[in-house]
This record gives C-alpha cells, structure tokens and sequence, in this order.
C-alpha cells in the first residue's frame, strides 16, 4: 500500500508512476473533509468517485442538469447500467442514446480527475485492489492523456476566461462550414442561435479541457463568435468596483497603523486559512488570532510570528519528529543497562 | 486485494516452510542441550546404581531371603569397587582394567544397567588426569565409564566435552547417544523444564520491547499527531515532542514488566490497530505471575534426595540409597500417591513383596483418578508370588482401565503363559514386540539367564511425567516468600497474583478497545515524519524487524523470541543457560554457527518479505 503527501508538484509522478506499472487499485485522496477515489485499472482511469455519492447518481444529475431527463430527485440508481434502462422513461424530449451516455460517464470522470489540478495540501493512499468497474459503460482513460489536458487546461485557462467571460453569449461565426471534432459538433449543435458560456457547459456535458479547447479551437477558426453579454458586463464593473474598495481598505489600515490581518498572516506564515477570511478571527486589539482546529484535517494557526507560529512552524518541520525518535530510541536502548542493572544480576546468578 | 501468481504463491510457501524446519530444529535444540548444574553430587564415590534385581517369588522369610541375598551381591560389588579405586589411585590402569570387567559382570549379575555413581567418579578422575596432562590415562577412565554406565543419560552428557578433548570418542556419536538417554531420564526432563522457564520468559520479554520500540518508531507521527491533539493550540507544536519522550521514556526507569505493561496501555490509547501487541504482553505477564510459583517450587523440590529419588526410580535408575530416601519421603507426605507408589516398586525389587503391597494399596486409595498402575503392580507381586489366578485377575482389570504400554503387554504374556494360555500368551507378546521389539528383546535374554520368574525378568512400569508433576509443584510451606521476592526483582511493587491482575487489566482492554483499522484522517502536523535511516536499518537487520515493518509485529516478536532464547547459551544469560557450554565445549562453535545461521535466516526471509510487500 502506498502513501503519502500529494500535491500540485507531485501528482503527474504519482499519476505516471501507477500508469507506467499499470497498477490496478484504488487511490483515494483526502484533502481536509474532501474525499476522492480514483479507480485504475491496469494503469487506466475507469471511474472516479466523489466521497460516498454513487457514479450513476452524479451522471443522472447532469442529465437531469442538461435537460434531457426529468427530476431524478429521490431516485437511486445501483449502477450506470440501470440509469441506462431506466433513462427511456425518464427522457424529455429524444431518448439518451449510448453514445452520449458513455460520453457523459468519460466527461464526468475526467473532470472529476482534472480537479487534482488544485491540490495545495492533500494525503494520498493507493491500494492494491481488483477494482470492480462497469466495463460496458466505463471508459479506459490513459493517464498520459490526463496529464497532457492538464497542462493545456493551464496554458489556455487564461485565455478561454479572457475570451469567454461568464455571462457572455456564444454565437456562430462566420465561418461555420469546417470540418469539426466530436466535441466541436456536439457544441455547434447546442449554440444554435445563441447561448450563454454556462448553458451551453452545463447541455453539453462535457469535460472543462474539451470544452476549453473545442471553444478556443472553433473562436480561432472563426466557428464561433463570442458577444459579451449583460452579466459579464456587469461582472466587469463589478471587479472594478472591488478592486477600489480593497485600495480604501489598505489606505485606512495604514492610516491606523495596523495592516490587514488577512493579508499579514498569509505573508508570514503562507498558510492556508480555513475558508478563507472566515478562520480568522479579526480582533480591534492586538492579540493574534488563531484558528481552531478540526477533526478532519488540521488547519494550522495563522498568525503573527510568536508563540503561535512557532508552534506552527514546529509543527509542520519535518525535523521534529526525527530527533523525536532518534531521543526515543537512544533512551530506550541506553536507559535499560542502566537501570535494569540489577534485575539483569539476580538472574545471571 | 492483490492476485498473486503461482510463483509468487510457491516463494511465499517455501519461505513459509523454511521459518517452520528453522523454529523447529530451535525448539529441539535448547531443550536438548540445557544441561543442568550438577544435582546428584552427593552421589559421586562409591555407590550401586542401576536396576535392582528381587531374587525371591515367595511371601515371607523366603523375600527376607531374597533380600539378604541382594545385600550380600551388593557388598560384594562394593568391595570390587573399593579396590578399583585403590588400583586408579597406585596407577595400575592394568589392573584396573581388569578389575572392572569384573564389575561389570557382577552389574549384570546383579541385573543393574548401569553404575552411575562409579561412572562419575571415573570421570571425575578422568578429570583429573587430564589437568595433569595424562591424556591417555584420562581417555582409558572414560571409556571404563562407559562400560560401567552405557546407557546413563547423565554420564554420557558429563564426558562429551571430556571424550573431545581426549578423543575417546566423537562428541556428537556421544552427544547423541546421550540425548537418546536422556529423554527417557524423567529427573533430567524436569531439569531442562525448569531450566528453561525464566530464558522463555525472558525470551519473550525482550522480544516484546524490541516489537514495541518498533512500533512506536513506526508509527511515531500518529502518536505525535494525537498528542498534539490534546495539546492546547497555542504551544502543541513546542509541546507535544516532551510529552511524547515523557509517556514513553518514562516507564523505562521501571522495570522491563512494568515498561511493557504501560506502553500497552499506550497501545490501547493511541495506536489500537495494534492492541495484538499488547494482547500478547497480557500473555507473557500471566505466564510471569503462573510460573514464577512453579519454577521456584521445582528448584525447591529437586534440591530434595527424595524426590529425586522418585524421578531417577521412576525412570528405571535405581540405587541402594533410594529405599531410605522414598521412605523418609512417603512418610512427609503421606497423601502422595506417586510418592507410595514408587516406593512400593524399590521394595518390590528388593524382595519385600509384603510392604511393597501395602504401598501399591496405599497409592491405589490415593489417587482419586482411579489410576491403573497400582493394579498392575499388585499383579506383579501376585504373579512373583506364585499366585498367576490373582495376577491374572488384576491384570485384566489394568487392561480394561485402559493401560496399554509393551511393558505391560510382555508382564501379562508372562502371566498368561504362567496359566498355560499360550494363545492369549502369544497374542500379548506379539503386542508387546509391536510396540517396543528393542525391550522384549532384552527381557527375553534376561528371561533366559536368570529364569522365567526371576524378578530381574519383568518389565518395569513408569510412571509418566505428567503423574509425577503434581508431586514436583506441590506447595511448599514458606515458600511464597521466594516467590514474592522474585516477582519483587522482575516487576517491583507487586507479587505474582498482583502480576496477574494487572495481566487481566491488559486483557480487558484488549476487548474493551476491540478489531480497529488504522484510521484514514491525517493531521496537518507531523506529516512530512520519515523514519531515520538508524531505525530503517534495526528493521532490516533485526531477526522480526521486518514483520514489525509490515505491519505484524506478533509475527516479528515471536521469530525474535525464537532467536533470543537460541542465543542465551552464547550469552551465558539467565544462570540455567551456562551449562549449555559447559557440558558441550566441543561443539559450542557448532552452536553459535548454526545459531548465526538462523538468525541470518530469519533476516534474509524477513527482507525478501519486505521487498515483495512494497
């Protein structure tokens, strides 16, 4: 069984290391309360799970979401194949055929693997497993590939929320006639006359790299128009108006010579707070605040440098517990010569 | 949960049945070779041991007869002797040679099998000669002692190192043929079973510190984590690392017992996945608070000459000293079935058929159990007697209780033959054959030199440990102050039955904590924790650390517990492991080479273990 810390800089060689070994098993992450399982299978992707909800449920809900199927509220299903018969009586409109519902099951686990993306501070342990999977449904998702949207997903990132705000409107362009991807069909069929950037995600089901690159690859063809709507305008604005009133904020702290908390704790310690803001507890008086710790996943006090953060900062070295140890196993190898002296000399008589 | 391969099943299964050869040959290998310290010193010198012989087939004067006649054989054995050692003395080994062929034809005379006592006394004369660099005359004393005694467990064991360093003989055809001896030697049996009760336990001790240490290195970030826990916020990280060193240094400044009892505790409290660990130190304690009684009682018991008396008769070694010995003991402890009853066996073999026939009844009514072997005894005497109808009659009540040793069998032939059922005869001594041909062989040769009703012609029959046992562990009067000042030494404060409880304690919260998996919650502290190098290298080199590593400390203590208590003779500690060597110089190299062997075994094993888990 393997373990450890995972995190942003560690995940493609933990990711490559069970693909390359095409390992069959179960990693789960656990960040804080969260928990996720991936499920390999000879080295490939074949499910992903989000805490104890199961996969069929999270797929019905995005049907649900999409439009295609009625409410689904209250009702379970075991596994993908009997969401799939039971998806003809729920249908609105045409039926879900297998193609778009293997779709749909690839779509989900990818973004569900994709939002490893943001691990700052998790723990990982893979177990070595046989791995029960739906074979007819479930896809086999090659790591490499994983990787490779990942990195897309971050160079383009920028891009795509420069070029598609929320709130803006997605249209045909002026050159709709060209050859077009899997995924770049399913989107030109869904814009029809116009949609908006979150609709037309939430009907078309599809993974955040796909839709990312298929929107980008059709906007530079010039398949797609994008018309920023009312909402993003006033998104706009809006960020405008927020940015002023944190410069109020900053003039007044330093006008009373006290610097935001917030920002003073994050320069010190680098330490991620719980829930943002909500953690710390902001004090008119001088004491430093700290935050309380949870049952699931510590948070570390934020603070000012002092008692606090040294406590902190001794608690996340990695010395510590190695001279611990290193003190425990001396004593416990000198101490006995020493003390069990005589205990040792009744019986040697 | 892995599929594993048919070679990785096989590896697995060899490696399986490699540890189990190994533990094996080491459970054999100390019980044979704990030779204890010397009990019977006082019978170096002239003395007759060996089988008895009762001469007489008739109640009354005739057994005064048979008696008389016995003791005269005996005087007359003992001024063969007499003058045996006069010829050693003057260095007549010429003479002396001579001298004891003589002996030894008045041993079979006498039906003896060995004369132990004289055969020690060679020995230690062999000794002797030997310092003074007399090689020649050192080995000539030694094989006299053999042929005086070739069967003596006791003998043998004394001259391996002697026949090494002399080259009378090969010390393992020697060593050997003494195991042999011994196993059948009751009193040398229950010396290695005492001796071997405080190494166990000490074995078992050790073993469970080394697995404990282990484990807590192995898991020190988990402790340290809910520690820290209960720590207030502001100063768990400057606290929490003393508080660790504090709970778990601490019980190290008492004694090992009450370290392991407390880190259970720990156990329990922080790492209860593991309370299999702390299970098995309830265990040990236990065994601490029971045998520490028992053992101290055996030491008691075999410093007494009756009862190792009673051993040495009942496993066929007889003297001329044991009657007044079992007497004196029959009479301290007159509600002592065993005692009686082997008394009744040295006054059988010394023609006193009267009073041993009292003494089988006396035992008979003792033994609640309803044990058969009085009635095969009475048989005996009936058929000694004459009476074959009578002998007849209990043998056949022995045989429906349940009695079914080739002994018995070649008595009962001997009975029935006596009635002229030579059918019934025939039947039984093809059993007894089947069971035993080497000790028919023998009697029927005896049978044949000294006659059919001779009493040197009837199998003995002994009593098994496991009936002598209660005598050996009785309560001593004033004896438990012994065993509190042990208990005192070995966990101070407390005495056994107070070890005891404190053993239910562990037991109780074994059950109370219950089946735990390692919880999945990790803590933001102490998670970037790595074992040191130090404490990676003492798993792989340390016989078990590798199990301890994998998660099965139980394992790992129990193949560290096989290992220490193997290498104890080396260390020449507790005391009852010195004689090891003491008796087998010779092959101590042997010892510690096969003992390295196994312990480079169990690593070796371990390490492959630890490469295919990861």
């Amino acid at each position: 069984m393997e373990s450890g810390a995972i995190n942003r800089e560690n995940l493609s060689s933990i990711l490559r290391s069970l693909s390359q070994r095409r390992r069959q098993g179960t990693l789960e992450i656990n960040e804080g309360e969260k928990q996720l399982k991936i499920l390999f299978f000879q080295g490939k992707i074949v499910e992903v799970l989000h805490g104890s909800v199961p996969p069929a449920e999270e797929v019905a809900e995005l049907l649900e979401a999409a439009d295609l199927i009625k409410e689904v509220r209250g009702l379970n299903f075991k596994d993908y194949a009997d969401l799939f018969s039971k998806l003809p009586s729920l249908a609105v409109g045409s039926a879900v055929d297998e193609t778009l519902f293997k779709r749909v099951i690839k779509h989900r686990i990818l973004n569900g693997v994709y939002a490893l993306e943001n691990l700052t501070q998790a723990y990982y342990v893979f177990k070595v497993q046989m791995v029960e999977y739906e074979r007819d449904f479930a896809p086999l998702i090659s790591v490499g590939q994983v990787l490779l949207d990942l990195v897309a997903l971050a160079n383009e990132g920028g891009r795509f929320a420069a070029a598609f705000m929320p709130g803006a409107v997605i249209r045909v362009g002026e050159n709709p006639g060209q050859p077009l991807s899997e995924e770049e069909s399913v989107l030109i069929e869904l814009i029809g006359e116009g949609i908006g950037v979150e609709q037309l995600r939430r009907r078309s089901m599809l993974s955040r790299y796909h839709f990312q690159d298929a929107l980008l690859s059709m906007l530079d063809r010039g398949v797609v128009a994008v018309t920023a709507g009312p909402a993003a305008q006033s998104a706009a604005v809006k960020l405008a108006g927020e940015e002023l009133l944190a410069a109020l904020d900053r003039s007044i702290d330093k006008a009373f010579a006290e610097e935001s908390k917030l920002v003073k704790a994050k320069e010190s310690l680098g330490c991620r707070a719980k829930g943002g803001e909500e953690g710390l507890a902001a004090k008119t008086d001088m004491e430093s605040p700290s935050v309380e710790p949870e049952e699931a996943g510590e948070t570390v006090a934020c603070g000012k440098f002092g008692l606090i953060g040294l406590s902190s900062r001794l608690g996340q070295a990695a010395w510590v517990p190695y001279i611990v140890v290193l003190i425990f196993l001396a004593s416990v190898v000198f101490l006995p010569w020493l003390v069990w002296r005589d205990t040792f000399r009744y019986f040697a008589r | 949960m892995r599929v594993e391969g048919g070679d990785q099943i096989n590896q697995q299964l060899l490696q399986r049945w490699i540890l189990r050869l190994l533990f094996g040959l080491f459970l054999l290998g100390p019980c044979l070779a704990v030779a204890q310290e010397e009990a019977s010193k006082g019978f170096i010198g002239p003395g007759v041991l060996g089988e008895s012989a009762s001469l007489a087939t008739v109640e009354g004067p005739a057994a005064g007869d048979a008696g008389q006649d016995v003791q005269s054989l005996i005087d007359g054995l003992k001024t063969q002797w007499a003058a045996v050692c006069e010829a050693i003395q003057r260095g007549e080994l010429r003479l002396a040679n001579e001298l004891i062929s003589s002996l030894e034809a008045k041993k079979a005379e006498l039906g003896y099998s060995s004369l132990e006592d004289y055969s020690l006394f060679l020995l230690a004369s062999a000794e002797q000669k030997f310092s003074a660099g007399d090689r020649e005359a050192a080995s000539f004393l030694i094989r006299k002692a053999w042929q005086l005694s070739p069967t003596s467990g006791s003998v043998l064991i004394r001259s391996v190192r002697l026949a090494h360093l002399t080259g009378a003989g090969a010390p393992e055809d020697v060593f050997l043929r003494a195991v042999k001896a011994l196993i059948s030697d009751k009193e040398f049996l229950t010396k290695v079973l005492k001796g071997l009760i405080y190494p166990f336990l000490w074995a078992l001790s050790l073993a469970l510190y080394v697995t404990i240490v282990f484990s807590f290195c192995r898991e020190a970030d988990v402790i340290l984590q809910k520690i820290a826990r209960l720590m207030p916020v502001r100063i768990r990280g400057i606290i929490t690392p003393f508080v660790f060193l504090m709970i778990l240094v601490t019980p190290c400044f008492f004694s090992l017992l009450w370290c392991l009892w407390f880190w259970s505790l720990l156990i329990y409290v922080f790492i209860p996945w593991r309370r299999w660990v702390a299970f098995m130190v309830a265990v040990v304690l236990g065994l601490w608070a029971a045998l520490i009684p028992i053992r101290e009682n055996l030491d008691l018991r075999l410093a007494e000459q009756g009862i190792r008396t009673l051993l040495r008769a009942s496993s066929g070694n007889y003297s001329f000293m044991d009657r007044s010995a079992l007497q004196k003991l029959a009479a301290d402890r007159p509600l002592d079935a065993a005692v009686h009853f082997v008394y009744g066996q040295v006054l059988r073999r010394e023609g006193k058929y009267e009073e041993a026939r009292r003494a089988f009844l006396r035992a008979a009514a003792l033994w609640r159990e309803g044990k058969p072997f009085p009635k095969v005894e009475l048989g005996i005497l009936a058929f000694l007697s004459g009476d074959a109808s009578q002998a007849d009659q209990y043998f056949s009540e022995a045989e429906a209780a349940g009695v079914r040793s080739a002994a018995f069998f070649f008595n009962y032939s001997k009975v029935k033959f006596d009635l002229m059922d030579t059918a019934a005869s025939r039947a039984l001594l093809a059993q007894a054959n089947k069971n035993d041909p080497e000790l028919v062989a023998g009697l029927q040769t005896r049978e044949g030199t000294r006659g059919f009703r001779s009493g040197q012609s009837i199998a003995e029959i002994s009593l098994p440990l496991k009936d002598l046992l209660p005598s050996l562990v009785a309560s001593i009067p004033d004896a438990q102050r012994l065993h509190d000042a042990v208990a005192m030494v070995v966990m101070p404060g407390v005495r056994p039955l107070a070890i005891s409880g404190l053993a239910m304690i562990l037991l109780l919260g074994f059950f109370l904590v219950g089946a735990k998996e390692r919880s999945s919650w990790r803590s933001m502290l102490y998670r970037h924790y790595s074992m040191p190098g130090v404490v990676r290298c003492m798993f792989w080199l340390v016989p078990g650390g590798a199990w301890v590593r994998m998660g099965r400390p139980a394992v790992g203590a129990l193949l560290l517990t096989m290992i220490l208590l193997a290498g104890m003779p080396i260390l020449g500690w507790p005391a009852e492991t010195r004689g090891v060597f003491h008796y087998l110089r010779g092959l101590a190299p042997y010892y510690i080479g096969i003992w390295l062997l196994l312990a480079l075994g169990v690593i070796y094993v371990g390490c492959l273990a630890m490469e295919e888990e990861s």
